[in-house]
């Protein structure tokens, strides 16, 4: 596992608490906090259709399969994929503010699909409910019909 | 008649114009006699004064030597970004660009397929320096962290802009074996890129430190070479200093290389903390417009309680103890309060591993189902009363003073290279944070006409952190000094080396009156002493108040030791004021009742300036 430490510690050296500044970085994936992370890891196929193919990357479902991710950690590709990248990492911040129908989140998505924020909050927090069906629900399907409820 | 004879000086001016400004662009044109002594390109391959590169990775010059040679650098390069179907251009931008701005090279970038999808993916709209302050616990971290953030011009927010992170590459280490090895040089340090929403992710919401966002004025041409630069980058291994090669170095090298008139590294040959390095760049005029702050999600949950009424504080605490919301008797926006603070709540305790995912989700979704069916709520501007950090006090102290102890008179000098105590100005740093590192206070005896080490502390963190009914919080301090002591049945003093830890809580009596009690344990061991090893128990308690510029300690302290000149009561005092933002006045009291022996009382006036 590659870590990245910085901050000039010099008490690290002497192994007290957290002062080493260690930290996680497999490219903007798996930072840990994702509860709502995708459980199964595939991600339908239906969302390569329904996007139409505007993922941009001509590999998917090769190693597209499980996560948006990009192993540069960059954003790219088209709006599926954006989205989809964007709602892995930021499922929970966006599930309230779908809830609140406001925030920013819905400001980001919303320029990822080229469109109204306002309309967008709108649409979501009035098909929470639909959105979000379950506590256990796929980050890929939540994507999927947020595309829905705003029309893209 | 009048017409031609104007057309014709017209036509004059503007021949002599066009001859002027081309005889001015053949001037710039003159190739440099040794180009590779430029400046600029010197920077942007980050040549030291000896010639040797600081980047020690191969992959990073074009030349076999090129990491000791310039010139010969210098040349391969031109030799091959000037055949056309060499594709080494393309790993190289900014170099390519400089080349070929100065005509040392002839083509373009068009077909570098890799390069031209990076810029595509980033679109570069500027560049904003982002600071990550301390978290809770961990006073370590006050020296902070520096970070790159590409700004996007992407639609949306600045979420889908990117941020390049300098560190180490320490594999699977972790404790001692990683700290040592990255005071030592032993990693590998390098960039890597992510969306700055998982960076926003990793600081605000798992580590809980505050983001500040200082966006650069840098021309057009300049935020282009940056974010080149930055690409060529990938291939850029500096051996990783904890102290001076780190990412606060780099950062400014990186500035260095697209200004290169800015002298920044000066100063930071032998430790750069990163908060002084982002004071570094607050001094070059104009170059930080437009600051930001993103607040922590720890600092949003107290910040959203502080804001709340008596009974929504009462419902969020029930509703936290019963994992059932009871929001029964609150108006709609008492509902939308407490249910985004429990939200933020529960986030936050599944990210610190104390509830389960189970739960998180079950009660994460029971708060997501009742606020959604609420009204959204108009834009609600938070103030936070955020302290911006660049004017946080300089971390190196000198301080001069006099005093009288047990009824000699004594002139006195600290020299602290880094960073803060608890009775420094917390602005912009962490409140009740106390770090110190390679302290050491020298008195000078005025009767006795002797000058002495008082003590040497090489590491002292205190973390007073106020608990609250919604999280219990620890405090806690530990230590590794000498000191001077007396010893009274010996009539003897000497330096005694210690090792201390304590435990305790804080409490907030007000936002600047902190009431704590800690306990420490001791070893002590003294060569001059007969039984020279000793331990100590040591309860305190103490009263801490931050006034902003006026800021007042008061603590007591009774060392049960199993040794009799360990055995004392010590009371003590420090009342400091700032005097300007560099200067502050502290006036001390201390007094110590031994067990055994004469009792002491020592004060004392010291001048402490910051720089």
């Amino acid at each position: 596992m590659k870590k990245i430490l910085c901050a000039v510690v010099v008490c690290a050296g002497l192994g007290l608490t957290g002062a080493a500044h260690a930290v996680d970085s497999t490219g903007g994936c798996g930072l840990g906090s994702m509860a709502w992370r995708g459980q199964s890891g595939i991600i339908p196929q239906s969302l390569a259709i329904t996007t139409n193919g505007s993922f941009g990357s001509n590999t998917f479902g090769v190693t597209f399969g499980t996560s948006g991710c990009d192993p540069n950690g960059r954003i790219t590709g088209g709006t599926g994929r954006m989205m989809l990248a964007f709602l892995e990492d930021n499922m929970e911040q966006f599930a309230m503010d779908a809830a609140a129908g406001k925030g920013e989140t819905i400001e980001t998505l919303a320029g990822i699909m080229n469109i109204d924020s306002a309309t967008l909050g709108k649409e979501v927090q009035r098909n929470f409910a639909y959105i979000f069906p379950n506590d256990d629900v796929e980050v890929a399907d939540v994507t999927l019909r947020v595309m829905e409820v705003a029309h893209v | 008649m009048l017409n031609t004879r104007y057309l014709i000086s017209f036509i004059l001016a503007v021949l002599s114009l066009t001859a002027q400004s081309l005889a001015a662009e053949i001037v710039v044109h003159q190739p440099d006699s040794q180009p590779w002594n430029n400046i600029e390109w010197i920077k942007l391959l980050h040549y030291k004064n000896d010639s040797i590169g600081l980047i020690q990775s191969e992959k990073f010059y074009i030349s076999d030597r090129g990491m000791i040679d310039p010139k010969a650098e210098f040349e391969a390069e031109q030799k091959t970004f000037n055949r056309k179907q060499d594709q080494r251009k393309c790993d190289f931008p900014a170099r390519f660009k400089w080349l070929k701005k100065n005509h040392y090279v002839d083509g373009d970038l068009m077909n570098c397929t890799e390069y031209q999808q990076f810029i595509k993916d980033i679109q570069p709209q500027g560049i904003t320096v982002l600071f990550t302050n301390s978290f809770m616990q961990n006073p370590a971290s006050l020296f902070g962290h520096t970070l790159i953030r590409i700004d996007t011009a992407r639609k949306g927010t600045q979420m889908l802009a990117h941020g390049a992170n300098f560190g180490a590459n320490s594999g699977t280490d972790s404790g001692i074996p990683f700290a040592l090895k990255g005071l030592f040089g032993f990693y590998w340090g390098g960039y890597s890129l992510n969306p700055y929403w998982s960076i926003i992710n990793h600081y605000n919401n798992i580590e809980n430190r505050d983001i500040w966002e200082y966006k650069l004025n840098l021309t057009d041409e300049e935020m282009k070479t940056f974010v080149d630069h930055l690409y060529e980058m990938k291939y850029a291994l500096v051996q990783y200093y904890f102290l001076n090669k780190n990412c606060s170095f780099m950062l400014l090298e990186l500035l260095e290389a697209v200004r290169p008139a800015l002298e920044l590294t000066e100063g930071y040959e032998y430790w750069a903390i990163p908060l002084d390095t982002l004071k570094t760049l607050k001094e070059v005029d104009g170059l930080i417009g437009d600051v930001h702050y993103r607040p922590a999600r720890y600092t949003k949950i107290m910040h959203q309680i502080e804001q709340m009424n008596p009974k929504e504080y009462k419902v969020l605490r029930e509703s936290i103890k019963d994992q059932e919301n009871y929001l029964e008797n609150l108006s709609d926006d008492e509902k939308r309060n407490v249910l985004e603070t429990l939200y933020q709540y529960y986030q936050y305790k599944y990210v610190a591993k104390e509830i389960e995912l189970k739960a998180y989700r079950r009660n994460s979704f029971k708060i997501l189902r009742q606020r959604s069916v609420l009204s959204k709520q108009e834009q609600d501007e938070k103030n936070y009363h955020e302290k911006d950090p660049v004017f946080a006090h300089h971390s190196f102290l000198f301080s001069l003073g006099t005093g009288i102890n047990h009824h000699q008179s004594f002139e006195s000098i600290v020299i602290r290279p880094a960073y803060t105590d608890l009775t420094d100005r917390t602005w912009g740093l962490l409140p009740g944070a106390s770090v110190k590192v390679l302290e050491s206070r020298w008195h000078y005896y005025n009767q006795k006409h002797r000058l002495v080490l008082q003590h040497f502390i090489p590491i002292h963190i205190t973390s007073l952190v106020p608990t609250n009914r919604i999280f219990h919080q620890i405090s806690y301090r530990t230590e590794v000094a000498l000191r001077r002591i007396y010893d009274q049945n010996l009539q003897k003093q000497g330096y005694i080396g210690s090792l201390a830890f304590g435990l305790g809580q804080t409490f907030e009596l007000h936002p600047s009156v902190w009431f704590y009690g800690l306990i420490s344990a001791h070893g002590n061991y003294g060569g001059f002493i007969p039984h020279n090893q000793y331990t100590g128990l040591a309860p305190e308690i103490g009263v801490y108040n931050d006034f902003g510029g006026v800021r007042l300690i008061n603590a007591l302290e009774n060392t049960f030791s199993s040794r009799h000149f360990g055995r004392v009561l010590q009371y003590k005092t420090k009342f400091s004021v700032d005097l300007t933002d560099q200067l502050s006045a502290q006036i001390g009291y201390t007094y110590n009742r031994y067990k055994y022996g004469r009792n002491n009382h020592e004060y004392g006036v010291d001048f402490k300036y910051y720089f």
